[in-house]
């Protein structure tokens, strides 16, 4: 089943000559479950690609549907809604609330939608994560491996339709990096969860199902690597 | 760049929005000081205007001294001026040409240096035979300079003195149509027999001794009595000489002020700093990181803390100096010759001065903490690069109370126990000092009265009290085109009536339409029309003692026989003064009439029309005829205008300038407060946070600040309100303390409403900001 398709996408920055083409025409699809890997050199425009797909950047042309929905003709504050529902993301930085506690960072999104959320599934993510002791910490008092794990735990549990996560392993040292990682895989199984992430270490690419390539704006489909 | 501290400039540069936030909290912190100081100072320069004008420029007067003791008094090197003062009022009935007056003696020192009134044309008496009188003589008496005038008294040879010249004329003297002759001290020793007046010596000490110090020093010194040494108590008040216990819970009424208003400026500056460094964390750990010490740290901070005041200081200041031209401008608009003494571009040195001192010593002070909280920043905050999610909160915000946004915007509030304390302290100087003030407001409203609208310019009264002032007099009078109103009023005084079989005593007042119209204000019960309308009707002053009510008949022992009236309506207060167990009635000239029988007046009152000059007011007291007082009050009433106008210009300005200040203190620390959390809204919004829920969260830390705020203000402010009052009414006027719903709600209102209002520009640019930018910058 499409979750993803991105249709001729176009982002240009500045004008004349200063103008720079950080995507051209990149499109591709990605399938539910899927979990592909971008890489490329730093300014190949793989992060421009993510915040793009992610609705946090507006493109100068193409398409980014989600389900069939399209995500750019929807108004910023529909766009907005769509994306704590539907799109988990994964920075490099974390980006946790530091006034929130390991399970109310997770479960924020939900929050955010004044909705309840279920102690049961809470405390599943949790558990897959490893940090049932650790619920009630600030991230202040988590090491830089486990605030990340508690990102990836708030882009679960909404159950999107895609995580984006960019550079996850970034901030971490190997042992750490693995974690993540077998996390991530962990979710596209177990939970079938689509997941779009940028790297530029090929190694990482090992346990994804697809990988793409980026360089200078144009994405090439390299293909799967763990079949 | 020569040093490390040439990075301060650069780094302004580049934090320019932070900068100029924290600047214009040190221009509001400096301006809020400099006006409200200049501004006392130039009500106390007014104050002492009004106090020279009205009692003159004296400090001390010694009754009953010997000569020996005046010349040593004048002698002490604490005395600017002194000398002999000598007065013998109207009730000594001297007179001239058939005119009763009062006679002073005094020397030129003491009347140019001392003396409320100036020489208007001529010279000061130096012969013993030569008189000075006041202006109005001169057309009542139709004498000029150069004139011999004769000072009459029964049983007594005429003195004749040689007229060298007029003096201004008091209010007093114009009011109650009284001359004065001044001559010198030896020609009123001479001319007046010594059992009339006490030999006075009146003393102007230096501006910088002790005066009280210096007064008890001669008191002791010649064993005076009390009752032998006067203080010019309204003076020496308003150049902080007085010991009158008044005077001193004036002091300390001011000094409460004066605290108040430098804490406030205090607060705002160094919550300010506080947040500006705070949002810097990183910067100053990448310093350490590169090797700078802590000192080097703390001086940066300092340092930066100063370049900020060296442009926000001068404006400070020049935008309190302007507040205080345009007020002083104000005045003189409003009464141009009361304030004519008063310099429009008056500079208050300790307007300035407080400024400058509030600016400098508080950034000092200020950004002593932050910079102490700078220098500890680790090196490894920079190095990490995850400051955001090192940064300090200790506790977990409570997300079950409340939902998500409104909770993190309570949280982000309270977090920071030092920034909540600052900001909340700051919210809360604010309601106490606005409250402090409208104690002020209380006190205007007693110690100085405005002009009612029945004040008249001028009055004709009656000499003997009784209705015999023509009637027709007020018809030529309401066609002089220079009268805007001319108003009479009918006299019966002592008028026995019987109420309830008893005997009792009323004043009988006629009023006119005019008059009528003024008197509804103070109607509390029945009917004015019916007055105006129906014979034999009665309007009655309330009075704690009055037995009278609508309805109530009593008749009325008249000249022409016994009279029925009824009362149809009761008044709160009269602009007539009542003696115990008499009491006012007022009625319509028809009724007047019928009961009295009398048609004419016993005074009638003129308002004159703007361009009415002194030539037409000498018209009009020709017109006055013999047998009658005439009063003139133009100048009276300009100095009760110009005294209520410099107040109440002053102390509303006090409180306008107040709610101002928070006012931008508000907007300015909601927006600081936005900037500094700037990159983790980008998260929230990145994870799926709402415009609309942001903008909750803003208003929810604003509002949780005002609302605090607000608490502790008016648990602060009103024991302050309390204290002040007493201090200031309560001890002097005996009205009690009483809640100031009024203020405490406009500054409350003015807080809360701000605090939302205030969300609304950092939400534009929450809104306009780049999702991708915020959490790229990290």
């Amino acid at each position: 089943m499409e979750i993803l398709k991105v249709e001729k996408l176009c982002k240009t920055y500045g004008k004349g000559e200063t103008q720079v083409n950080a995507l051209k025409d990149v499109s591709f699809t990605m399938q539910k479950g899927e979990f592909a890997a971008v890489v490329g050199e730093s300014g190949s425009g793989k992060s421009t690609l993510l915040n793009c797909v992610g609705g946090l950047d507006n493109p100068t042309s193409g398409k980014v549907y989600l389900e069939g929905k399209d995500l750019f003709s929807m108004k910023e504050q529909n766009r907005t809604v769509f994306r704590r529902r539907n799109i988990g993301f994964v920075f490099q930085s974390f980006q946790l609330i530091p006034e929130l506690t390991v399970e109310q960072n997770i479960i924020f999104p939900i929050l955010l939608d004044y909705q309840k959320p279920d102690p049961a599934l809470v405390n599943e993510v949790l558990e897959v994560l490893g940090l049932v002791d650790r619920r009630n910490h600030l991230p202040s008092q988590l090491s830089g491996g486990q605030q990340q794990r508690v990102a990836i735990g708030r882009a679960l549990i909404t159950k999107p339709m895609l995580i984006l996560a960019d550079e996850p392993t970034g901030n971490l040292d190997s042992k750490n990096s693995q974690d993540v990682m077998d996390l991530l895989v962990k979710a596209s199984r177990h939970y079938q969860q689509t997941i779009l992430m940028i790297t530029h270490n090929m190694n990482l690419t090992s346990s994804v199902d697809r990988v793409f390539r980026v360089t200078d704006g144009v994405l090439v489909d390299l293909g799967g690597i763990r079949e | 760049m020569k040093s490390y501290l040439d990075l301060i400039p650069i780094s302004a540069k580049v934090h320019k929005k932070q900068s100029r936030m924290t600047k214009v909290c040190i221009v509001l912190a400096v301006f809020l000081v400099t006006a409200i100081f200049s501004m006392a100072d130039m009500e106390i320069r007014s104050q002492q205007l009004q106090a020279i004008k009205g009692y003159g420029n004296w400090h001390a007067i010694f009754t009953d001294i010997d000569e020996e003791e005046g010349a040593m008094i004048a002698a002490r090197p604490e005395v600017n001026v002194s000398g002999w003062y000598g007065y013998v009022g109207e009730k000594a009935k001297y007179t001239v040409s058939g005119k009763p007056v009062s006679v002073a003696g005094v020397d030129n020192a003491v009347f140019e240096s001392i003396f409320p009134t100036k020489l208007k044309e001529g010279v000061y008496p130096t012969k013993k035979e030569e008189v000075v009188l006041s202006q109005n003589a001169k057309i009542a008496l139709a004498i000029n300079v150069g004139d011999t005038i004769a000072l009459e008294h029964s049983g007594v040879e005429p003195v004749r003195l040689t007229v060298v010249g007029f003096m201004e004329a008091t209010s007093k003297m114009l009011s109650q149509d009284s001359y004065t002759l001044l001559l010198t001290t030896e020609g009123f020793r001479t001319t007046m027999p010594k059992d009339l007046y006490k030999s006075q010596f009146m003393v102007q000490l230096s501006r910088y001794c002790n005066m009280q110090k210096v007064i008890s020093g001669i008191t002791q010194k010649y064993q005076l009595t009390t009752k032998q040494v006067a203080q010019n108590t309204a003076l020496l008040g308003m150049i902080g000489q007085s010991k009158d216990n008044y005077m001193l819970a004036l002091y300390s009424t001011a000094a409460v002020l004066f605290v108040v208003v430098l804490l406030a400026g205090i607060l705002m500056i160094a919550s300010s700093l506080n947040s500006n460094v705070a949002q810097r964390t990183e910067f100053f750990g990448m310093m350490r990181c590169l090797g700078s010490t802590k000192k080097q740290i703390m001086r940066f901070v300092r340092l930066e803390g100063l370049q900020w005041c060296k442009s926000a200081i001068p404006i400070g200041i020049s935008m309190g100096m302007v507040v205080v031209w345009i007020l002083c401008a104000i005045l003189k608009v409003l009464s141009p010759g009361y304030f004519a003494e008063m310099p429009t571009l008056g500079v208050s040195l300790i307007g300035i001065c407080s400024g400058i001192a509030v600016g400098i010593l508080t950034v000092l002070l200020a950004a002593k903490s932050p910079a102490k909280k700078a220098a500890r920043v680790s090196p490894l905050t920079a190095v990490s690069g995850n400051t955001n999610s090192i940064q300090t909160t200790r506790a977990a915000a409570d997300t079950n109370l409340f939902k998500v946004d409104i909770s993190l915007g309570i949280h982000h509030a309270v977090a920071s126990k030092k920034n909540f304390l600052l900001m909340v302290a700051s919210y809360a100087l604010s309601i106490v000092l606005f409250l402090c003030f409208s104690t002020a407001v209380d006190f205007m409203h007693h110690a100085v009265k405005p002009l009612k609208p029945w004040t008249p310019d001028l009055s004709i009264i009656s000499s003997n009290n009784t209705c015999s002032i023509d009637r027709k007099r007020m018809e030529t009078l309401q066609d002089n085109p220079h009268v805007k109103q001319a108003y009479g009023r009918m006299f019966a005084y002592d008028v026995p009536i019987k109420i309830d079989g008893q005997d009792k005593v009323i004043n009988l007042i006629s009023y006119e339409e005019h008059q009528f119209s003024w008197a509804k204000k103070y109607l509390i019960e029945g009917s004015i029309n019916d007055v105006i309308e129906r014979n034999n009707k009665v309007l009655v002053v309330y009075d704690s003692a009055t037995n009278l009510h609508v309805g109530d008949t009593f008749s009325l022992n008249c000249e022409t026989g016994q009279k029925e009236v009824t009362v149809a309506g009761l008044l709160s207060s009269s602009p007539f003064d009542r003696e115990k167990g008499v009491e006012t009635v007022i009625c319509s000239e028809e009724t007047f009439q019928q009961l009295t029988g009398k048609r004419d007046y016993t005074i009638i009152d003129i308002k004159l029309s703007n361009s009415a000059t002194e030539e037409d007011v000498n018209v009009i007291r020709s017109l006055a005829g013999s047998n009658t007082r005439f009063s003139d009050r133009r100048v009276g009433n300009h100095e009760a205008r110009g005294a209520f106008y410099s107040m109440a210009l002053f102390i509303y300005g006090f409180l306008v300038i107040i709610a101002m200040i928070t006012i931008f203190n508000i907007v300015n620390s909601v927006s600081m407060s936005v900037s500094a959390r700037m990159k983790q809204y980008g998260a929230m919004r990145a994870i799926g946070m709402s415009d609309h829920q942001l903008v909750k969260m803003v208003a929810a830390e604003a509002v949780t600040y005002s609302v605090i705020g607000s608490l502790v203000g008016c648990i602060l402010g009103l024991p302050l309100h309390n204290f002040l009052f007493e201090q200031m009414i309560t001890s002097h006027w005996g009205d009690l303390w009483y809640l100031p719903l009024g203020p405490l709600g406009v500054i409350v209102a003015i807080v809360l409403i701000t605090s939302i209002l205030a969300v609304h520009n950092p939400a534009k640019r929450i809104h306009n900001l780049s999702i991708v930018d915020t959490i790229s910058a990290q």
